[in-house]
Protein backbone atom coordinates (compact mmCIF):
# COMPACT_ATOMS: atom_id res chain seq x y z
CA UNK A 1 0.00 0.00 0.00
CA UNK A 2 0.88 3.40 -0.80
CA UNK A 3 2.18 5.29 2.18
CA UNK A 4 3.31 9.54 2.15
CA UNK A 5 6.69 9.28 4.23
CA UNK A 6 6.61 11.08 7.40
CA UNK A 7 10.47 11.82 8.45
CA UNK A 8 11.79 12.44 11.82
CA UNK A 9 13.71 15.54 12.96
CA UNK A 10 14.18 16.06 16.67
CA UNK A 11 11.51 16.68 18.41
CA UNK A 12 9.29 17.37 14.48
CA UNK A 13 7.84 15.80 12.26
CA UNK A 14 8.25 16.30 8.60
CA UNK A 15 5.49 15.43 5.79
CA UNK A 16 6.15 16.37 2.77
CA UNK A 17 3.09 16.07 0.32
CA UNK A 18 4.46 15.51 -3.02
CA UNK A 19 1.92 13.86 -4.84
CA UNK A 20 -1.72 14.21 -6.12
CA UNK A 21 -2.97 11.80 -3.09
CA UNK A 22 -6.14 10.38 -3.86
CA UNK A 23 -8.69 9.58 -0.85
CA UNK A 24 -7.65 6.63 0.63
CA UNK A 25 -3.83 7.53 0.87
CA UNK A 26 -4.88 10.79 2.50
CA UNK A 27 -6.80 9.09 5.18
CA UNK A 28 -3.86 6.50 5.33
CA UNK A 29 -1.54 9.62 6.10
CA UNK A 30 -3.85 11.07 8.90
CA UNK A 31 -3.15 7.42 10.34
CA UNK A 32 0.34 6.85 10.06
CA UNK A 33 0.43 10.54 11.07
CA UNK A 34 -1.36 9.60 14.40
CA UNK A 35 0.54 6.35 14.85
CA UNK A 36 3.89 8.28 14.58
CA UNK A 37 3.10 11.40 17.11
CA UNK A 38 1.61 8.71 19.58
CA UNK A 39 5.42 6.24 18.78
CA UNK A 40 7.96 9.70 18.95
CA UNK A 41 6.01 11.35 21.16
CA UNK A 42 6.63 14.35 19.23
CA UNK A 43 5.57 18.23 19.67
CA UNK A 44 5.32 19.27 16.26
CA UNK A 45 4.23 18.13 12.40
CA UNK A 46 5.24 20.35 9.71
CA UNK A 47 2.92 19.66 6.82
CA UNK A 48 4.48 21.16 3.19
CA UNK A 49 1.93 21.08 0.37
CA UNK A 50 4.07 23.44 -1.76
CA UNK A 51 3.99 20.60 -4.61
CA UNK A 52 -0.02 20.26 -4.46
CA UNK A 53 -2.24 22.47 -6.91
CA UNK A 54 -5.31 20.97 -5.85
CA UNK A 55 -6.83 20.94 -2.20
CA UNK A 56 -10.45 19.95 -2.22
CA UNK A 57 -13.03 19.90 0.87
CA UNK A 58 -12.17 16.51 1.05
CA UNK A 59 -8.22 16.84 1.34
CA UNK A 60 -8.92 20.01 2.98
CA UNK A 61 -10.87 18.18 5.64
CA UNK A 62 -8.14 15.44 5.99
CA UNK A 63 -5.49 18.36 7.19
CA UNK A 64 -7.99 20.07 9.43
CA UNK A 65 -8.70 16.25 11.02
CA UNK A 66 -4.63 15.80 11.35
CA UNK A 67 -3.95 19.17 13.15
CA UNK A 68 -7.38 18.13 15.53
CA UNK A 69 -5.42 14.92 15.90
CA UNK A 70 -2.51 16.14 16.40
CA UNK A 71 -3.07 18.62 18.98
CA UNK A 72 -5.01 16.31 21.17
CA UNK A 73 -1.69 13.52 21.00
CA UNK A 74 0.00 16.68 22.06
CA UNK A 75 1.69 17.93 18.84
CA UNK A 76 1.16 21.48 17.24
CA UNK A 77 1.09 21.21 13.39
CA UNK A 78 2.02 24.23 10.88
CA UNK A 79 1.01 23.89 7.34
CA UNK A 80 3.57 25.18 5.14
CA UNK A 81 4.10 26.23 1.47
CA UNK A 82 0.11 26.41 0.43
CA UNK A 83 0.39 27.98 -3.40
CA UNK A 84 -1.66 31.05 -3.76
CA UNK A 85 -4.36 29.46 -6.43
CA UNK A 86 -5.12 27.11 -3.59
CA UNK A 87 -5.50 29.55 -0.70
CA UNK A 88 -8.30 30.97 -3.29
CA UNK A 89 -9.71 27.84 -4.48
CA UNK A 90 -9.99 27.04 -0.61
CA UNK A 91 -11.30 30.10 0.27
CA UNK A 92 -14.00 30.38 -2.24
CA UNK A 93 -15.14 26.72 -1.32
CA UNK A 94 -15.75 27.97 1.90
CA UNK A 95 -12.94 26.10 3.83
CA UNK A 96 -10.79 28.24 5.97
CA UNK A 97 -8.99 25.92 7.43
CA UNK A 98 -9.86 27.31 11.08
CA UNK A 99 -7.30 26.35 13.97
CA UNK A 100 -5.02 25.04 11.66
CA UNK A 101 -1.67 27.36 11.69
CA UNK A 102 -0.07 27.80 8.52
CA UNK A 103 3.44 29.78 7.44
CA UNK A 104 4.22 30.49 3.97
CA UNK A 105 7.32 28.13 3.65
CA UNK A 106 9.40 25.33 5.78
CA UNK A 107 11.63 27.63 7.30
CA UNK A 108 8.71 30.14 8.39
CA UNK A 109 6.89 27.07 9.35
CA UNK A 110 10.02 25.74 12.06
CA UNK A 111 10.12 29.17 13.37
CA UNK A 112 6.57 28.94 14.02
CA UNK A 113 6.42 25.71 15.61
CA UNK A 114 9.41 26.30 17.98
CA UNK A 115 7.49 28.80 18.58
CA UNK A 116 4.66 26.98 19.65
CA UNK A 117 6.15 24.19 21.04
CA UNK A 118 7.55 27.07 23.49
CA UNK A 119 11.15 25.92 22.69
CA UNK A 120 13.00 28.50 20.98
CA UNK A 121 14.94 25.99 18.79
CA UNK A 122 15.81 27.71 15.50
CA UNK A 123 16.90 25.65 13.06
CA UNK A 124 17.93 29.09 10.71
CA UNK A 125 19.71 32.02 12.01
CA UNK A 126 19.20 32.93 15.59
CA UNK A 127 19.78 36.58 14.45
CA UNK A 128 16.63 38.48 14.23
CA UNK B 1 -27.28 26.21 -24.47
CA UNK B 2 -26.57 24.32 -28.13
CA UNK B 3 -24.52 25.15 -30.64
CA UNK B 4 -21.17 23.29 -31.23
CA UNK B 5 -19.95 20.98 -28.77
CA UNK B 6 -16.33 19.22 -28.71
CA UNK B 7 -15.89 16.64 -26.71
CA UNK B 8 -11.99 16.73 -26.06
CA UNK B 9 -12.29 14.31 -23.79
CA UNK B 10 -14.08 11.82 -21.39
CA UNK B 11 -12.78 10.17 -18.47
CA UNK B 12 -14.93 7.05 -16.76
CA UNK B 13 -14.70 7.49 -13.45
CA UNK B 14 -14.78 4.01 -11.28
CA UNK B 15 -12.28 4.22 -8.23
CA UNK B 16 -11.37 7.47 -6.23
CA UNK B 17 -7.94 7.02 -8.10
CA UNK B 18 -10.44 7.98 -10.94
CA UNK B 19 -10.77 11.59 -9.08
CA UNK B 20 -7.24 12.12 -8.91
CA UNK B 21 -7.01 11.38 -12.65
CA UNK B 22 -10.35 13.66 -13.26
CA UNK B 23 -9.11 16.40 -11.46
CA UNK B 24 -5.21 16.65 -12.81
CA UNK B 25 -6.93 16.11 -16.53
CA UNK B 26 -9.29 19.26 -15.60
CA UNK B 27 -6.00 21.32 -14.54
CA UNK B 28 -4.07 20.03 -18.00
CA UNK B 29 -7.14 20.79 -19.91
CA UNK B 30 -7.68 24.32 -18.49
CA UNK B 31 -4.40 25.10 -19.07
CA UNK B 32 -4.39 24.14 -22.85
CA UNK B 33 -6.99 26.71 -22.67
CA UNK B 34 -5.15 29.37 -21.72
CA UNK B 35 -7.08 29.80 -17.75
CA UNK B 36 -4.82 31.70 -15.02
CA UNK B 37 -3.08 29.01 -12.91
CA UNK B 38 -5.64 30.18 -10.24
CA UNK B 39 -8.30 29.70 -12.71
CA UNK B 40 -6.81 25.92 -13.11
CA UNK B 41 -7.06 25.21 -9.41
CA UNK B 42 -10.40 26.26 -9.19
CA UNK B 43 -12.01 24.39 -12.13
CA UNK B 44 -9.69 21.22 -11.00
CA UNK B 45 -10.62 21.37 -7.44
CA UNK B 46 -14.48 21.83 -8.55
CA UNK B 47 -13.71 18.81 -10.78
CA UNK B 48 -12.48 16.63 -7.87
CA UNK B 49 -15.72 17.78 -5.70
CA UNK B 50 -18.16 16.72 -8.10
CA UNK B 51 -16.06 13.66 -9.52
CA UNK B 52 -15.96 12.30 -5.45
CA UNK B 53 -19.59 12.59 -4.99
CA UNK B 54 -19.45 10.11 -8.54
CA UNK B 55 -17.74 7.45 -6.43
CA UNK B 56 -18.89 7.96 -3.01
CA UNK B 57 -22.61 7.86 -4.03
CA UNK B 58 -22.82 6.65 -7.40
CA UNK B 59 -20.23 4.01 -7.55
CA UNK B 60 -18.93 5.11 -11.69
CA UNK B 61 -19.74 7.72 -13.81
CA UNK B 62 -18.20 9.55 -16.41
CA UNK B 63 -16.35 13.29 -16.76
CA UNK B 64 -16.61 15.11 -20.21
CA UNK B 65 -14.55 17.78 -21.08
CA UNK B 66 -16.08 20.01 -23.84
CA UNK B 67 -16.74 23.58 -25.17
CA UNK B 68 -19.68 24.88 -25.58
CA UNK B 69 -21.45 28.65 -26.27
CA UNK B 70 -23.55 30.10 -23.46
CA UNK B 71 -25.25 33.04 -24.57
CA UNK B 72 -22.83 34.87 -26.48
CA UNK B 73 -19.92 33.62 -24.67
CA UNK B 74 -18.00 30.62 -24.84
CA UNK B 75 -17.18 28.08 -22.14
CA UNK B 76 -15.00 25.07 -21.01
CA UNK B 77 -17.57 22.60 -19.58
CA UNK B 78 -17.14 19.96 -17.68
CA UNK B 79 -20.25 17.47 -17.25
CA UNK B 80 -20.33 14.92 -14.95
CA UNK B 81 -22.97 11.72 -15.31
CA UNK B 82 -23.82 8.98 -13.16
CA UNK B 83 -26.40 6.51 -12.67
CA UNK B 84 -26.54 6.69 -9.20
CA UNK B 85 -29.58 7.03 -6.56
CA UNK B 86 -29.60 10.76 -7.03
CA UNK B 87 -29.40 13.48 -4.45
CA UNK B 88 -32.28 14.07 -2.14
CA UNK B 89 -31.28 17.22 -0.20
CA UNK B 90 -30.41 19.10 -3.05
CA UNK B 91 -31.59 22.26 -1.60
CA UNK B 92 -29.89 22.20 0.95
CA UNK B 93 -27.04 21.10 -0.10
CA UNK B 94 -27.04 24.04 -2.83
CA UNK B 95 -27.46 26.13 0.53
CA UNK B 96 -24.12 25.41 2.15
CA UNK B 97 -25.52 24.26 5.29
CA UNK B 98 -25.54 20.64 4.53
CA UNK B 99 -23.12 18.48 7.20
CA UNK B 100 -21.42 15.66 5.12
CA UNK B 101 -19.96 12.10 7.08
CA UNK B 102 -17.08 12.37 4.03
CA UNK B 103 -16.51 15.45 2.71
CA UNK B 104 -16.91 18.98 4.37
CA UNK B 105 -20.50 19.04 2.80
CA UNK B 106 -19.16 21.58 0.11
CA UNK B 107 -18.90 19.37 -2.58
CA UNK B 108 -21.40 20.80 -4.65
CA UNK B 109 -21.94 24.43 -3.24
CA UNK B 110 -18.46 24.94 -3.03
CA UNK B 111 -17.75 23.75 -6.76
CA UNK B 112 -21.08 26.20 -7.48
CA UNK B 113 -18.91 28.85 -6.30
CA UNK B 114 -16.05 28.25 -8.36
CA UNK B 115 -17.44 28.08 -11.68
CA UNK B 116 -19.13 30.70 -13.79
CA UNK B 117 -21.85 28.14 -14.76
CA UNK B 118 -23.29 25.82 -12.71
CA UNK B 119 -26.97 23.27 -13.54
CA UNK B 120 -27.25 20.42 -11.76
CA UNK B 121 -29.77 17.44 -13.05
CA UNK B 122 -31.13 15.12 -10.26
CA UNK B 123 -33.88 12.35 -9.59
CA UNK B 124 -34.32 10.29 -7.18
CA UNK B 125 -33.23 6.93 -8.52
CA UNK B 126 -32.42 8.26 -11.55
CA UNK B 127 -28.75 9.21 -11.46
CA UNK B 128 -27.50 13.16 -11.53
CA UNK B 129 -26.06 15.17 -14.24
CA UNK B 130 -23.72 18.18 -13.01
CA UNK B 131 -23.07 20.82 -15.80
CA UNK B 132 -20.45 22.77 -15.21
CA UNK B 133 -18.52 25.72 -16.81
CA UNK B 134 -16.09 28.14 -16.99
CA UNK B 135 -16.00 31.36 -19.29
CA UNK B 136 -12.74 30.62 -21.90
CA UNK B 137 -10.39 33.56 -21.13
CA UNK B 138 -9.96 36.46 -23.59
CA UNK B 139 -6.63 34.86 -24.63
CA UNK B 140 -8.36 31.74 -25.84
CA UNK B 141 -9.07 32.21 -29.43
CA UNK B 142 -12.05 30.05 -30.20
CA UNK B 143 -10.69 28.83 -33.20
CA UNK B 144 -10.98 25.29 -34.86
CA UNK B 145 -7.28 25.22 -35.14
CA UNK B 146 -7.16 25.99 -31.93
CA UNK B 147 -9.46 23.04 -30.92
CA UNK B 148 -7.56 20.84 -33.48
CA UNK B 149 -4.46 21.83 -31.74
CA UNK B 150 -5.79 21.14 -28.33
CA UNK B 151 -7.13 17.39 -29.08
CA UNK B 152 -3.48 16.94 -30.20
CA UNK B 153 -2.04 17.79 -27.32
CA UNK B 154 -4.50 15.98 -25.01
CA UNK B 155 -4.05 12.64 -26.88
CA UNK B 156 -0.12 13.08 -26.73
CA UNK B 157 -0.65 13.45 -22.90
CA UNK B 158 -1.58 9.86 -22.62
CA UNK B 159 -2.53 8.24 -19.02
CA UNK B 160 -1.75 10.45 -16.39
CA UNK B 161 -0.37 7.26 -14.81
CA UNK B 162 0.29 4.04 -14.90
CA UNK B 163 -2.12 3.32 -13.33
CA UNK B 164 -4.99 3.54 -15.86
CA UNK B 165 -3.20 1.33 -17.80
CA UNK B 166 -3.24 -1.48 -15.07
CA UNK B 167 -6.88 -0.47 -14.06
CA UNK B 168 -8.39 -0.89 -17.99
CA UNK B 169 -6.55 -4.35 -17.89
CA UNK B 170 -7.47 -4.99 -14.29
CA UNK B 171 -11.32 -4.04 -15.51
CA UNK B 172 -10.87 -6.63 -18.15
CA UNK B 173 -9.79 -9.21 -16.21
CA UNK B 174 -12.15 -8.78 -13.96
CA UNK B 175 -14.67 -8.43 -16.21
CA UNK B 176 -13.30 -11.74 -18.17
CA UNK B 177 -13.52 -13.38 -14.78
CA UNK B 178 -17.29 -12.77 -14.08
CA UNK B 179 -18.23 -14.38 -17.65
CA UNK B 180 -15.90 -17.41 -16.32
CA UNK B 181 -17.65 -17.81 -13.16
CA UNK B 182 -20.83 -17.09 -14.66
CA UNK B 183 -19.94 -20.15 -17.06
CA UNK B 184 -19.10 -21.81 -14.02
CA UNK B 185 -22.07 -21.55 -12.44
CA UNK B 186 -24.44 -22.89 -15.59
CA UNK B 187 -21.86 -26.18 -15.88
CA UNK B 188 -22.40 -26.40 -12.39
CA UNK B 189 -26.29 -26.57 -12.76
CA UNK B 190 -26.09 -28.70 -15.35
CA UNK B 191 -23.96 -30.96 -13.60
CA UNK B 192 -26.76 -30.53 -10.87
CA UNK B 193 -29.13 -31.40 -12.95
CA UNK B 194 -27.40 -34.43 -14.35
CA UNK B 195 -26.81 -35.70 -11.15
CA UNK B 196 -30.19 -35.74 -10.21
CA UNK B 197 -31.25 -36.97 -13.57
CA UNK B 198 -27.99 -39.94 -13.21
CA UNK B 199 -30.19 -40.49 -9.68
CA UNK B 200 -33.30 -40.82 -11.02
CA UNK B 201 -32.23 -43.15 -13.98
CA UNK B 202 -30.05 -45.27 -11.15
CA UNK B 203 -33.67 -45.47 -9.43
CA UNK B 204 -35.90 -46.40 -12.31
CA UNK B 205 -32.89 -49.21 -13.06
CA UNK B 206 -33.49 -50.40 -9.22
CA UNK B 207 -37.01 -50.60 -9.77
CA UNK B 208 -36.89 -52.28 -12.88
CA UNK B 209 -34.36 -54.53 -11.56
CA UNK B 210 -36.91 -55.40 -8.59
CA UNK B 211 -39.69 -55.80 -10.80
CA UNK B 212 -38.12 -58.06 -12.95
CA UNK B 213 -36.74 -60.04 -10.24
CA UNK B 214 -40.34 -60.21 -8.57
CA UNK B 215 -41.60 -60.89 -12.06
CA UNK B 216 -39.06 -64.42 -12.51
CA UNK B 217 -39.70 -65.44 -9.30
CA UNK B 218 -43.60 -65.04 -10.00
CA UNK B 219 -42.53 -67.66 -13.72
CA UNK B 220 -40.48 -69.91 -11.60
CA UNK B 221 -43.09 -69.98 -9.42
CA UNK B 222 -46.15 -70.34 -11.43
CA UNK B 223 -44.48 -72.73 -14.12
CA UNK B 224 -43.00 -75.35 -11.20
CA UNK B 225 -46.78 -75.11 -9.76
CA UNK B 226 -48.18 -75.55 -13.15
CA UNK B 227 -45.97 -78.86 -13.58
CA UNK B 228 -47.47 -81.58 -11.52
CA UNK B 229 -51.17 -81.25 -12.51
CA UNK B 230 -49.81 -80.93 -16.03
CA UNK B 231 -48.05 -84.27 -15.55
CA UNK B 232 -50.58 -85.43 -13.71
CA UNK B 233 -53.13 -84.94 -17.36
CA UNK B 234 -50.06 -86.00 -19.03
CA UNK B 235 -49.73 -89.57 -17.01
CA UNK B 236 -53.81 -90.18 -16.84
CA UNK B 237 -53.93 -89.45 -20.77
CA UNK B 238 -51.37 -91.73 -21.82
CA UNK B 239 -52.72 -94.61 -19.33
CA UNK B 240 -56.37 -93.39 -20.98
CA UNK B 241 -55.02 -94.52 -24.48
CA UNK B 242 -53.05 -97.31 -23.78
CA UNK B 243 -56.35 -99.06 -22.41
CA UNK B 244 -58.38 -97.63 -25.09
CA UNK B 245 -57.54 -99.86 -27.99
CA UNK B 246 -57.88 -102.91 -26.52
CA UNK B 247 -61.97 -102.29 -25.76
CA UNK B 248 -62.58 -101.77 -29.52
CA UNK B 249 -66.62 -102.48 -30.88
CA UNK B 250 -67.10 -98.71 -29.65
CA UNK B 251 -66.41 -98.17 -33.11
CA UNK B 252 -66.89 -94.61 -34.18
CA UNK B 253 -67.21 -92.98 -30.69
CA UNK B 254 -64.03 -94.92 -29.73
CA UNK B 255 -61.80 -93.32 -32.57
CA UNK B 256 -62.95 -89.70 -31.66
CA UNK B 257 -62.41 -90.44 -28.06
CA UNK B 258 -58.92 -91.34 -28.89
CA UNK B 259 -57.86 -88.81 -31.06
CA UNK B 260 -59.23 -86.08 -28.57
CA UNK B 261 -57.59 -87.54 -25.80
CA UNK B 262 -54.51 -87.25 -27.72
CA UNK B 263 -54.87 -83.94 -29.12
CA UNK B 264 -54.95 -83.56 -24.74
CA UNK B 265 -52.31 -85.23 -24.04
CA UNK B 266 -50.47 -83.22 -26.77
CA UNK B 267 -51.41 -80.02 -25.34
CA UNK B 268 -50.62 -81.26 -21.75
CA UNK B 269 -46.91 -82.03 -23.39
CA UNK B 270 -46.26 -78.99 -24.81
CA UNK B 271 -47.64 -76.72 -22.07
CA UNK B 272 -45.33 -78.75 -19.84
CA UNK B 273 -42.66 -77.78 -22.15
CA UNK B 274 -43.76 -74.45 -21.87
CA UNK B 275 -43.55 -74.42 -18.15
CA UNK B 276 -40.02 -76.00 -18.24
CA UNK B 277 -38.65 -73.41 -20.61
CA UNK B 278 -39.87 -71.12 -18.60
CA UNK B 279 -38.27 -72.34 -15.51
CA UNK B 280 -35.03 -72.62 -17.15
CA UNK B 281 -35.00 -69.22 -18.01
CA UNK B 282 -35.46 -67.77 -14.52
CA UNK B 283 -33.37 -70.00 -13.44
CA UNK B 284 -30.51 -69.01 -16.22
CA UNK B 285 -31.62 -65.26 -15.02
CA UNK B 286 -31.10 -65.95 -11.74
CA UNK B 287 -28.05 -67.70 -12.27
CA UNK B 288 -28.67 -70.45 -9.81
CA UNK B 289 -27.77 -72.93 -13.03
CA UNK B 290 -25.30 -74.83 -12.71
CA UNK B 291 -22.49 -76.02 -15.06
CA UNK B 292 -22.21 -79.95 -14.25
CA UNK B 293 -18.95 -80.79 -16.95
CA UNK B 294 -18.55 -84.86 -17.88
CA UNK B 295 -16.27 -85.86 -20.56
CA UNK B 296 -17.97 -87.75 -23.36
CA UNK B 297 -17.83 -88.35 -27.10
CA UNK B 298 -19.37 -86.76 -29.48
CA UNK B 299 -21.02 -90.31 -30.60
CA UNK B 300 -22.73 -90.65 -27.49
CA UNK B 301 -24.67 -87.37 -27.70
CA UNK B 302 -25.28 -87.99 -31.41
CA UNK B 303 -27.15 -91.29 -30.99
CA UNK B 304 -28.94 -89.98 -27.82
CA UNK B 305 -30.27 -87.17 -29.91
CA UNK B 306 -30.97 -89.57 -32.72
CA UNK B 307 -32.79 -91.71 -30.82
CA UNK B 308 -34.95 -88.64 -28.98
CA UNK B 309 -35.53 -87.02 -32.66
CA UNK B 310 -36.09 -89.97 -35.09
CA UNK B 311 -39.87 -90.58 -34.31
CA UNK B 312 -40.70 -86.82 -35.09
CA UNK B 313 -38.61 -87.00 -38.08
CA UNK B 314 -39.98 -89.94 -39.11
CA UNK B 315 -43.42 -89.23 -38.76
CA UNK B 316 -42.53 -86.36 -41.27
CA UNK B 317 -40.63 -86.99 -44.76
CA UNK B 318 -37.67 -85.53 -43.37
CA UNK B 319 -34.47 -87.32 -43.16
CA UNK B 320 -32.27 -86.22 -40.05
CA UNK B 321 -28.63 -86.45 -40.78
CA UNK B 322 -26.09 -86.87 -37.90
CA UNK B 323 -22.10 -86.08 -39.68
CA UNK B 324 -18.90 -85.88 -37.96
CA UNK B 325 -16.15 -83.91 -40.25
CA UNK B 326 -12.94 -85.21 -39.31
CA UNK B 327 -10.96 -86.09 -35.40
CA UNK B 328 -13.08 -84.24 -32.42
CA UNK B 329 -11.42 -85.12 -29.54
CA UNK B 330 -13.65 -85.94 -25.88
CA UNK B 331 -15.88 -82.98 -24.91
CA UNK B 332 -15.09 -81.68 -21.04
CA UNK B 333 -18.95 -80.19 -20.72
CA UNK B 334 -22.25 -80.41 -19.61
CA UNK B 335 -23.99 -83.05 -21.63
CA UNK B 336 -27.38 -82.12 -20.26
CA UNK B 337 -27.21 -78.33 -21.54
CA UNK B 338 -25.49 -78.75 -24.96
CA UNK B 339 -27.87 -81.93 -25.56
CA UNK B 340 -30.59 -79.58 -24.64
CA UNK B 341 -29.65 -77.34 -26.76
CA UNK B 342 -29.16 -79.30 -30.06
CA UNK B 343 -32.42 -80.67 -29.31
CA UNK B 344 -33.97 -77.37 -29.50
CA UNK B 345 -32.17 -76.94 -32.54
CA UNK B 346 -33.36 -79.52 -34.18
CA UNK B 347 -36.90 -79.50 -32.60
CA UNK B 348 -37.12 -75.79 -34.23
CA UNK B 349 -35.74 -77.11 -37.35
CA UNK B 350 -37.91 -80.12 -37.81
CA UNK B 351 -40.74 -78.30 -37.09
CA UNK B 352 -40.38 -75.63 -39.74
CA UNK B 353 -39.09 -78.38 -42.21
CA UNK B 354 -42.43 -79.94 -44.28
CA UNK B 355 -40.13 -81.96 -46.03
CA UNK B 356 -36.48 -82.38 -47.01
CA UNK B 357 -33.78 -82.75 -44.79
CA UNK B 358 -32.16 -81.84 -41.83
CA UNK B 359 -28.16 -82.34 -40.80
CA UNK B 360 -26.11 -81.54 -38.12
CA UNK B 361 -22.59 -81.08 -38.24
CA UNK B 362 -19.76 -81.28 -35.82
CA UNK B 363 -16.51 -80.03 -36.57
CA UNK B 364 -13.33 -79.25 -34.35
CA UNK B 365 -10.75 -76.04 -34.79
CA UNK B 366 -8.51 -74.32 -32.25
CA UNK B 367 -10.16 -76.06 -29.08
CA UNK B 368 -13.37 -75.25 -30.28
CA UNK B 369 -16.48 -78.07 -31.25
CA UNK B 370 -18.47 -76.19 -33.88
CA UNK B 371 -21.84 -78.01 -34.76
CA UNK B 372 -24.00 -76.55 -37.32
CA UNK B 373 -27.97 -77.52 -37.68
CA UNK B 374 -28.96 -76.81 -41.19
CA UNK B 375 -32.93 -77.44 -42.01
CA UNK B 376 -34.25 -77.07 -45.93
CA UNK B 377 -37.60 -75.16 -44.32
CA UNK B 378 -38.99 -72.41 -44.57
CA UNK B 379 -36.31 -70.29 -43.30
CA UNK B 380 -36.51 -67.31 -41.64
CA UNK B 381 -37.56 -63.56 -43.06
CA UNK B 382 -34.73 -60.99 -42.77
CA UNK B 383 -36.54 -58.57 -40.29
CA UNK B 384 -37.09 -61.76 -37.94
CA UNK B 385 -34.01 -62.73 -37.65
CA UNK B 386 -32.81 -60.47 -35.30
CA UNK B 387 -35.49 -61.12 -33.24
CA UNK B 388 -35.66 -64.82 -32.77
CA UNK B 389 -33.02 -64.39 -29.95
CA UNK B 390 -35.32 -62.27 -27.92
CA UNK B 391 -37.72 -63.92 -25.09
CA UNK B 392 -41.46 -64.76 -26.04
CA UNK B 393 -40.62 -63.85 -29.76
CA UNK B 394 -42.93 -66.21 -32.14
CA UNK B 395 -42.19 -66.62 -35.66
CA UNK B 396 -44.91 -65.20 -37.74
CA UNK B 397 -44.72 -66.67 -41.37
CA UNK B 398 -47.27 -64.85 -43.35
CA UNK B 399 -48.90 -68.31 -44.03
CA UNK B 400 -49.55 -68.68 -40.56
CA UNK B 401 -51.44 -65.76 -39.53
CA UNK B 402 -54.81 -65.94 -38.52
CA UNK B 403 -54.74 -69.72 -40.33
CA UNK B 404 -54.13 -72.12 -37.66
CA UNK B 405 -52.56 -75.46 -38.72
CA UNK B 406 -55.25 -77.93 -39.81
CA UNK B 407 -55.52 -80.64 -37.11
CA UNK B 408 -56.63 -78.21 -34.21
CA UNK B 409 -53.01 -76.94 -33.80
CA UNK B 410 -52.91 -74.05 -31.80
CA UNK B 411 -50.37 -71.44 -31.09
CA UNK B 412 -48.15 -73.47 -29.33
CA UNK B 413 -47.29 -75.93 -31.86
CA UNK B 414 -45.51 -72.83 -33.36
CA UNK B 415 -43.47 -72.96 -30.06
CA UNK B 416 -42.96 -71.06 -26.56
CA UNK B 417 -40.76 -68.27 -28.41
CA UNK B 418 -38.33 -69.66 -25.86
CA UNK B 419 -36.76 -72.06 -27.58
CA UNK B 420 -33.90 -70.14 -28.99
CA UNK B 421 -33.19 -67.53 -25.86
CA UNK B 422 -32.60 -70.43 -23.34
CA UNK B 423 -30.52 -72.28 -26.14
CA UNK B 424 -28.11 -68.72 -26.64
CA UNK B 425 -28.59 -68.14 -22.67
CA UNK B 426 -26.84 -71.64 -22.17
CA UNK B 427 -24.47 -71.83 -25.30
CA UNK B 428 -22.64 -69.19 -22.91
CA UNK B 429 -23.14 -70.62 -19.79
CA UNK B 430 -21.03 -73.30 -20.89
CA UNK B 431 -18.62 -70.66 -22.30
CA UNK B 432 -19.96 -70.79 -26.10
CA UNK B 433 -22.06 -68.85 -28.30
CA UNK B 434 -24.60 -69.58 -30.66
CA UNK B 435 -25.94 -67.50 -34.04
CA UNK B 436 -27.73 -68.24 -36.86
CA UNK B 437 -25.26 -68.51 -39.70
CA UNK B 438 -27.45 -68.07 -42.60
CA UNK B 439 -31.27 -67.89 -43.50
CA UNK B 440 -32.87 -68.18 -47.17
CA UNK B 441 -36.70 -67.24 -46.95
CA UNK B 442 -38.16 -70.91 -48.58
CA UNK B 443 -34.51 -72.74 -48.66
CA UNK B 444 -34.00 -73.29 -45.30
CA UNK B 445 -31.66 -71.78 -42.16
CA UNK B 446 -28.27 -72.73 -40.25
CA UNK B 447 -27.73 -72.37 -36.80
CA UNK B 448 -24.22 -72.74 -35.78
CA UNK B 449 -22.85 -73.27 -31.94
CA UNK B 450 -19.44 -73.17 -31.06
CA UNK B 451 -17.90 -74.34 -27.95
CA UNK B 452 -14.90 -74.63 -26.12
CA UNK B 453 -13.64 -78.40 -26.04
CA UNK B 454 -13.08 -78.06 -22.30
CA UNK B 455 -15.39 -76.42 -20.03
CA UNK B 456 -13.41 -73.74 -18.08
CA UNK B 457 -15.39 -72.16 -14.77
CA UNK B 458 -14.11 -69.83 -14.44
CA UNK B 459 -14.21 -67.88 -17.39
CA UNK B 460 -17.90 -68.38 -17.10
CA UNK B 461 -19.73 -64.91 -18.24
CA UNK B 462 -22.27 -62.98 -16.70
CA UNK B 463 -25.40 -64.04 -19.02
Amino acid sequence: MEHIPILKMGEYLLVSIQVDMHDQLAITLQNDLAEKIAKTGAKGVLIDISALDIVDSFIGRMLGNIASISKVLGAETVLVGMQPAVAITLVELGLSLKGMHTALNVEKGMQLLSRLTGKDQDYTSRKQ
Amino acid sequence: MKKKKHIFFTININFQEDVVVSRQRARQIAELFRFSPQEQTKIATAVSEITRNVVLYAGSGKAEFFVDTIGSQNFLIIRVTDNGPGIEKLEKIMRGDYYSKRGMGTGISGSKKLMDYFEIETKPGRGTTVTMGKKLPPVFVPLDEEFEKISKRLRELGPVNPFDEIKMQNLELMKLLEEMSEKNRELEDTNRAISSLYAEVNDKAGELERANRLTMEFISYVSHEIRTPLSSIIMLSKSLLNNFPEQKGFGQIANEVVKKIGLIRKSAEELLELANGLLDLTRIEAGKLEVVPVIFDIEELFSTLRGLLKPIAGNKKVELIFEKKGHIPRLYTDLNKLSQILRNLLSNALKFTPEGKVTVTAGYGGGKVIFTVTDTGKGIRKEDQNEIFKEYFRRNTPKDRGHPAPGGSHALSEGQGLGLPISRKLARLLGGELKLESSVLGKGSSFQLILPVKFTGLKRERI
